[in-house]
Order: C-alpha cells, then structure tokens, then sequence
C-alpha cells in the first residue's frame, strides 16, 4: 500500500474522544481474554468508536478516514485504541489537535495521524478526502478546500509503509541495519 | 534565533546548531526504562545499546499482590540479568520510579531521557527533557536513538512571593484550574521567575511530575543551587546547566502573580478543578480517606509537613489515613527523623513505597461513593479505585489537616 497518497471517505466526530471509552473501550481488552479470543486490530476494529457510533463498524470502508477535533486519542498511552482505529480499516486519522501518546502510539502501529486545525469543522460527513502525507496536503475534494500539514518525514513514511514500528525493525535488522 | 530549553536540548541530542517547532528529529537519547526489553528479545537482540543507562523497577504492583504480577516481576529479573541492567531495583531497595531513579543517578541538566510512564515529564524538575515512551522505547535500548517532533515552547513565569504555607502543589492546582489542563497539549512548559526560584527541589518536582496533566511533552525548570544539591554525589558524569536564549521563541508566555495564593483543592473529575480551600473549607466536604503519597507529593519534607501538623493529633475516627513514601531512601530518611512515628501515632497506615493506592491498584483502594482527599496527581473517575468514588487534589498539609478534621480543611488551621 502507497500511504504517501490516500483517498477516501470523511467519517466526522466531535467532541472529547478518550481512547479508553470513544475510540475503543478498555474494557473490552479484559473481555476479549476472559473468552480466549485473540487480541487482534481486525478483532479491536470490530468494536472501533462503537460507543459513539454503534453501527460505525459497520459502515466505514477500507481507506477511509476519521476527522475529529481537538485533542485526539487524549488520555493514557494504551495502544489499542488506534489498534482498532487501524483494524476498522480507517486509513488515517484527521484532526484538529491530538494527544502526544495516541500520535506516536497510532504512527508506531501504522496509523498516520495528521494535525490540521480547521479541519473537522471543514468536513461533512462522507466528504471525498485526499490525503498526501509526503506533500502535507489534505484534500476536501466534496468542499473544494486544501489544508497544508508539515509532510511527513521519510523515516516515518517508511515506518507507516511497514505496517509500523515492530516490522519496521525487523526489516532494519534482516537488513542488517543493527 | 534564540533557542528554548527543550530545543536547545533536542538540537544538542540531534547533532545540530538548532531545530524548530514541528521539526521530525532523530535524537540520541541519554537513559530509559527497562518495560521494551521483552519485545527486544522477541526481536532476537541480544544485547541493549547501553545497560548502564537502563532504569528498571517494579513500583505500580510492589511487592506483587498476585501470582500472575508476581510471574511479571519474575520475568522482568530475568530480562535485568540477561541485558546486564545493573540498575534493577529489588523491594526494600525499590520507589517509585520517577524518585528512585533520579535519586540513582538517571537525570544530569541538559540530558534527553524517555521511559514507559505517563509521568516522566517529573525529570523536568532537573533541567532535563524527560517524557514518555511507550513501544517506542525498544528504539531506545536497541538504538539509542528516539524520533521526536519538536514541540512548540510554552513559558509560565511565576511571579511575586509564595505565602508560608503554601508549595508547589498549591501552584500547579491554580495554573491548571487558570489555564485549563490542556493549555501545554504536546508543548514544552518552561517554569520560571522568583517563584520557581524560591521553591525547594521537591516542589518543583511536583510541578514538573503533574506536566502531563496540563498535556506536557517536557515540563523544565531551569538549574540552579538546588539542583546541584540533590546532584551532588549520584552522578558520575559531568554535566552542563541549560537555559534559554534571551530571545527565545515562546509560543504564549503565561504570567501568574502568587503572593497572594491561598492553599488549593482540586475538587473531583478533573485536575483543573482547582479552588482556594479557604472556599472549599466551607462546603464540608466529608472524606473517607485522605492519601499522602505517589511520585507527585511524597518526599521527606512532604512527610515531615504532614508529621508537623499532626503531631500530638489524630486522624479523624470517621477518616483512613494512608501513608506511603516516593522511595524507600525517603521511607529510612523519614524513620530516622521521626517523621513515620508522628504519622503511626496519630493512627495513619504507614505503607512502604508504592503507586497502589494512587492508581486504583492495590493498598487501599476506594469503594462506592467513598471521597478520598489525596496528595496525588489525578482526580479522574475511577483513578483511585470504584468509579463512584472521588477524589479531591491537595497538598500534604492540606492532606493532613483534612485527615483530622473528617473534612477538607485549612492546613493554616492547624499549625
């Protein structure tokens, strides 16, 4: 997958978005391994944003987008929310602000988060978007408006293209890069 | 152009004349936490970039409550002997590790340090860029190295003269409930001016500990005396002081006149909740526990504020207190000084050092509608057990006092 150049659907939410209760509850981690089930990004994106949006599972397409507003992700460092973030199939979060935990945690996962003030109030819901992390260009293709973002830098680019940290490194060392 | 702290600090970490806000860096970074060093075995590396700069403790379950904690604890002994981390922390040499590990050296002036915990923005108080780092922590114990996006500089400069009576925590409760606690969100919050400079170590420390309530990357104070104090004879390494250019680029500077400050009280849901006890003082709030503890207020002259108020005193018969210290170099300091004495005297549980009570863990949680006065850092529901209990944010002394009276109180009253 190019994740330099995106495009797909705005999915628009407003409001404070906890990791631990909007985007995915915490709960649910301890549920998941009382049933024996496997903790995967497919099985946390079954429950993504689901106690702000039951059905949002359901209705979001791989390749699209989530646009919210001031800090995104806020609370604790837990990992599983942009897991699931990333396992409903959304390919980028869009925001106005985010929380310093949820950003490296989401790009460390694979998830490019991208900081445009402005930008959920721009968005409809459903709005055609094109993101291109290289550029620091998001596109509101619906709207006809252009928001400029500092682009990401090669190293997270290819960090994000490796599907995030951990097979990152593992290239790195396969490469012997250690 | 002139430089912040944290940007002359990450600029001299990334091996360049200067960096700006927004910048993706790649920093060298100076000690860490040992919590990546399951996923660097996992990764079949053998060795990490340097064990002596690796810090690891087990505070937040200490000693463990259950078999399945106890095994983690196990497994983590292990990782310490096989990466050759001398600095592991056994219980009855352990802390919490914001306190532990600085009073074993981890922080210089000047340094970049990134270790598991939302808290570690605490090393700020050492004129040090110390935040959190999650998963990302294997870069550092394989590489070295952290990736970093230089945040925006913020400058809160505390003016006037601190009333007696009233410490650092009392400060950080007025500038969250001021400026709201997200006014430093992914920001470098630089503390100074007279107020900084009149405050012990310690009170500093809580302000730097409670960054990450106001949304901090870094909260820095800048190096002076003090510092040096606490310094002197746990590093083993030289060290330069770092301050800010005379012209440096802040993105807001925020001014706080506190001559007139009064003791302060976060009242439940949030840490920006903070009022002036006198105000609260009148809406007799029962407590059933009150909490001097956790890496935010539990140093020696936390310990000895709350001794001197209840000394000859008891705690209320309706009310549970609980006290643990930041280290157990803070828990043999306080024995010898009398200090615990004072406080088991007075009918408070003296515990050894432990996050427990302060997370909701374990060694006093609370129950449903339970109200807990605590000298800890977060008011959150559920942060301190049922998430229909609440706590209310203070000082020791306003801990203490609270303790005695069954209510929230005025320390002011009782010395």
């Amino acid at each position: 997958m190019a994740v330099a150049e995106m495009r797909g659907r705005g999915w628009t939410f407003e409001g404070i978005l906890d990791v631990d209760w909007h985007i995915c509850s915490f709960e649910l981690l301890r549920r998941l391994r009382e049933q024996g089930i496997p903790i995967t990004d497919e099985e946390l994106g079954k429950y993504c944003m689901t106690n702000v949006d039951p059905d949002f599972p359901k209705k979001v397409q791989k390749g699209d987008f989530i646009v919210a507003g001031e800090n995104m992700g806020y609370g604790h460092d837990h990992d599983h929310a942009c897991r699931s973030i990333k396992g409903a199939g959304v390919a980028a979060v869009l925001c106005d602000s985010t929380n310093a935990n949820f950003l490296r945690n989401s790009i460390e996962h694979g998830l490019p988060i991208v900081e445009c003030p402005g930008i959920l109030e721009a968005t409809k819901p459903g709005d055609t978007l094109r993101v291109d992390l290289a550029a620091g260009v998001v596109a509101n293709l619906t709207q006809e408006k252009v928001f400029h973002f500092r682009p990401y830098p090669p190293f997270l680019l290819e960090m994000i293209e490796a599907g995030g940290l951990y097979p990152h490194l593992k290239k790195e060392i396969a490469a012997g890069k250690y | 152009m002139g430089m912040t702290i944290a940007e002359k600090i990450l600029a001299a970490h990334a091996g360049r004349n200067e960096v700006k806000p927004g910048e993706y860096i790649w920093c060298k970074v100076d000690a860490t936490g040992g919590f990546g060093l399951r996923q660097l075995e996992a990764l079949g590396i053998d060795e990490v970039w340097n064990p002596d700069r690796v810090y690891m403790v087990e505070d937040h379950q200490a000693p463990p409550p259950t078999i399945e904690v106890a095994n983690q604890v196990k497994e983590m002994r292990r990782l310490a002997k096989k990466y050759k981390i001398k600095n592991f922390f056994e219980f009855g040499r352990h802390g919490i590790l914001h306190q532990l590990f600085a009073e074993n050296g981890m922080f210089a002036p000047g340094e970049l340090v990134a270790m598991g915990d939302s808290h570690s923005t605490s090393g700020g108080v050492f004129n040090v860029c110390s935040t959190n780092s999650a998963m990302d922590a294997v870069l550092i114990l394989v590489f070295g190295e952290l990736w970093f996006r230089v945040p925006e500089s913020v400058k809160v400069v505390l003016n006037g003269r601190l009333p007696e009576w009233c410490v650092g925590k009392d400060v950080i409760l007025k500038v969250a409930a001021e400026l709201g606690t997200d006014f430093g969100l992914y920001k470098s919050v630089e503390y100074t001016g007279p107020v900084a400079r009149q405050m012990t170590l310690a009170q500093r420390w809580t302000i730097s500990n409670m960054g990450v309530e106001v949304g901090a990357k870094f909260a820095i104070f800048e190096c002076d005396e003090k510092t040096e104090e606490f310094l002197r004879g746990r590093l083993d390494r030289a060290y330069t002081p770092v301050f800010a250019d005379p012209d440096a680029q802040y993105e807001t500077v925020h001014q706080f006149d506190l001559s007139n400050l009064t003791p302060m009280v976060a009242l439940p849901g949030d840490p920006g909740n903070g009022r002036p006890v006198p105000e609260v003082k009148d809406m007799h709030i029962k407590v059933d526990q009150a909490f001097l503890g956790s890496c935010t207020n539990a140093r020696l002259e936390d310990l000895e504020v709350a001794a001197r108020i209840m000394k000859g005193r008891t705690v209320h018969p309706d009310v549970r207190m609980l006290v643990s210290p930041a280290s157990q170099a803070v828990y043999r300091d306080a024995l010898k000084a009398g200090w615990l004495e004072v406080l088991a005297d007075a009918g408070c549980v003296v515990e050894h050092s432990t996050c427990g009570p302060c997370y909701g863990g374990h060694l006093g949680v609370l129950g449903d509608g339970e109200v807990c006065i605590s000298s800890s850092n977060r008011n959150f529901p559920g942060r301190m057990g049922s998430p229909l209990a609440q706590v209310l944010l203070a000082s020791p002394a306003t801990v203490a006092a609270s303790a005695i009276a069954g209510e929230v109180a005025d320390p002011r009253d009782y010395l």
